[in-house]
């Protein structure tokens, strides 16, 4: 009952808070205490840019590689510019960086189906427990590190692939989805002059207040709160973040002239205009047939993608202060499927391979361990919570944290049980 | 399962028995079930929230009456009509989404007013068309892209598992909402309202294409006044109309 009524309390609350935003009343005081907490605390934050894997790479032809083994592969491991860790042939520009990174070979994470087990590293928590829609990493670090002042969001996603995006944080922190980097955000400008579209907004306004007088909702405060995050956006100097055609043309083919190549400079741009978090998504992983062709071309645009935007944000003074993490749904047997006509690997979450670079974590670095086949986790095996309770803690944000969903129930950022990997903290 | 294990006759195909097994009287989930979506449609959240997660750990709001519902669905042999009719006979289907004094602090779940929904995408574009292309029936449909209600529903399609009654609708579909060609054009003005029309006849005829009522004397000498401070007086009109067709009365189903 107490819980209810708390909850009913902070609803009320956070509606007339959405209210007094979109009225345009910002200077008042909580805000000045906030703005002031955001600068004290903005230092210990960091900035992560997520390079997700969707469809779930082969550990055993990228960065773990077995060749004495049943099912080697294909592809030769090539030493790094950190004596004793190798990884595939076909990361030559990110072998450089090794002693920037960290390679999590122990990751072993149970959900063996696409959607469930993208929703699971995303979120930290299976999909449907307790009933809830729970939020991605992104829209924690939004909602614990973003800046509340930009006019951008904090969370932006691109490429598409599902965003798992705020769950019961709403809609404040919901990602800006890209679909097409070099197009950038479509619909940003007006079609009508600047005064006219001021005063059509004006009006927009006015009426927005008298209806959620009359019909106070949490639907109606959002529907508010986005349009007011869409007007502020479109009128903002940041948003020419979203143009990457000012990108000298040499800069951009070191990147790689795909889609995750354009993604990824887009993702350097957003990073220095102060957001907080970006997503980008590249595809085709799921090779359960021809393994080996499609490994070595996403390995080529992957090499090409991350290593440039390892080294463009290094160059700016802002890798110690930008998390990357590369990972993808799971794992691939070790052992090679001989199904199709050319051979692949099938699902495997049970011991895989992700990679964490910059963000001020102690570089050069392999955690965990696999058996000779690549098949089990021998030494420090990370599960999902343990991997989000180290993303969480390299980016400053307290993962044991409690916050209230909207009906005020307390859930952890990351579930009891987190055993964070202490060994990437420097 | 209270049915009971079917009987299989492997000479026979299996799924009529599962149907029937599936449908029959004394399952007492399947009733539960059907009515529990068919409610959840007309209130946006099921009696049991989220639809598909029933289960003793995850109890209705209202047990007596999903029980209720559930016996008389089955003994109408399922009848979809019969459940459609009881729920919109209903009072608590009629009550007004507007609080009062009396049931602005309950919790919605308790259904002591209708909760406000956020329209489907199909829903939102059918009554964005129904404005902007009502003015010529002759003209319905024609300037549209083929596939343009596929594109729409798939751009603004929510994520799996969002509630009706959150808008969740994102900053590039909003941006579109504002920014489209569509969304901006004169041309629906001069079809919309006769170029005769003095200014209250005009807003009059906006007000009840677009939010289906007539204007409250504030909001005649809102617009009026704002139409006043227009340069043209279709520039004028374009903008309410743009205006109206953005807000969350447009936009929710309350």
């Amino acid at each position: 009952m107490n819980n209810e009524m708390m909850g009913g309390l902070y609803r009320r609350d956070f509606m007339k808070l959405g209210a007094m935003g979109v009225g345009g009343i910002s200077a008042s005081g909580w805000m000045n205490v906030l703005a002031g907490h955001a600068a004290e605390t903005q230092a210990k934050h960091k900035s992560c840019i997520l390079l997700y894997m969707s469809g779930g790479p082969s550990h055993k032809d990228t960065f773990d590689l077995k060749p004495d083994s049943d099912g080697a592969g294909e592809f030769k491991p090539i030493a790094t510019n950190v004596s004793g860790i190798q990884i595939s042939e076909h990361f030559p520009k990110f072998a450089k960086w090794m002693h920037k990174s960290a390679l999590l070979r122990g990751m072993s994470t149970g959900e063996g189906a696409h959607n469930r087990a993208a929703y699971f590293l995303h979120t930290g928590y299976k999909e449907g427990q307790g009933g809830l829609t729970y939020p991605s990493l992104g829209a924690i670090a939004s909602m614990e590190t973003g800046n509340p002042d930009l006019p951008i969001p904090n969370f932006v996603t691109i490429n598409g692939g599902r965003s798992y995006g705020s769950g019961y944080l709403g809609s404040k922190h919901q990602p800006l989805s890209i679909t097409d980097a070099s197009k950038g955000v479509s619909n940003l400008n007006a079609l009508v002059g600047d005064n006219q579209f001021n005063s059509r907004v004006s009006l927009l306004n006015e009426m927005e207040k008298a209806f959620l007088k009359d019909y106070s909702s949490e639907a109606g405060v959002a529907h508010q709160t986005t349009y007011q995050r869409a007007v502020t956006m479109m009128k903002s100097a940041q948003a020419k973040a979203f143009d990457i055609s000012g990108e000298p043309a040499n800069l951009r083919s070191e990147y790689g002239s795909g889609k995750f190549g354009e993604g990824c400079i887009l993702a350097r741009r957003l990073i220095e205009t102060g957001v907080r978090f970006v997503e980008v998504n590249l595809g085709g992983w799921d090779t359960h047939q021809d393994n080996f062709d499609k490994v070595k071309s996403l390995s080529a645009q992957v090499d090409a993608g991350m290593s440039t935007l390892i080294s463009d944000l290094n160059q700016r003074g802002l890798l110690d202060s930008t998390l990357i993490v590369w990972m993808g749904d799971f794992g691939r047997t070790p052992k090679i499927n001989q199904r199709g006509t050319k051979p692949g690997r099938d699902h495997y979450p049970k011991a895989w391979t992700s990679v964490m670079v910059g963000g001020g974590i102690k570089g050069g670095q392999v955690i965990g361990k696999t058996d000779k086949q690549g098949a089990t986790v021998e030494e420090r095996p990370i599960s999902t919570i343990d991997f989000m309770s180290t993303a969480c803690s390299v980016l400053g944000i307290d993962y044991t944290k409690q916050v209230q969903t909207p009906i005020g129930r307390p859930i952890r950022i990351v579930e009891k049980g987190a055993n964070p990997i202490k060994e990437l903290l420097a | 399962m209270a049915s009971g294990e079917a009987t299989l006759n492997t000479a026979e195909p299996y799924r009529p028995v599962l149907a029937n097994w599936l449908t029959s009287k004394t399952n007492p989930f399947f009733s539960k079930a059907m009515v529990n979506r068919v409610w959840a449609q007309y209130f946006g959240k099921g009696l049991v929230d989220p639809i598909d997660d029933m289960h003793d750990g995850n109890p209705a709001t209202h047990p007596e009456l999903l029980e209720a519902l559930a016996t008389q669905f089955s003994a109408s042999n399922f009848d979809l009509k019969f459940l459609i009719r009881s729920i919109c006979n209903s009072e608590t289907y009629q009550r007004s989404s507007k609080p009062n004094a009396s049931n602005k602090e309950t919790d919605i779940a308790l259904l002591a007013r209708m909760p406000i929904k956020n329209m489907t995408p199909e829903q939102l574009f059918d009554s964005l068309t129904t404005v902007l292309g009502a003015a010529s029936k002759a003209d319905r449909g024609k300037n549209l892209p083929k596939g343009a209600r596929a594109q729409f529903v798939t751009f603004f399609q929510p994520e799996e598992g969002t509630s009706a009654l959150s808008y969740e609708t994102g900053i590039p579909q909003i941006l579109r909402l504002m920014n489209s060609p569509q969304m901006n054009s004169a041309v629906i003005i001069q079809r919309l309202v006769d170029k005769n029309a003095d200014t209250k006849t005009a807003i009059e005829k906006i007000y009840l294409s677009v939010l289906n009522r007539m204007p409250t004397d504030e909001e005649s000498s809102r617009m009026t006044n704002f139409l006043s401070q227009a340069t043209d007086k279709n520039k004028g009109l374009a903008d309410m109309l743009w205006v109206l067709l953005n807000t969350s009365e447009f936009t929710l189903n309350h």
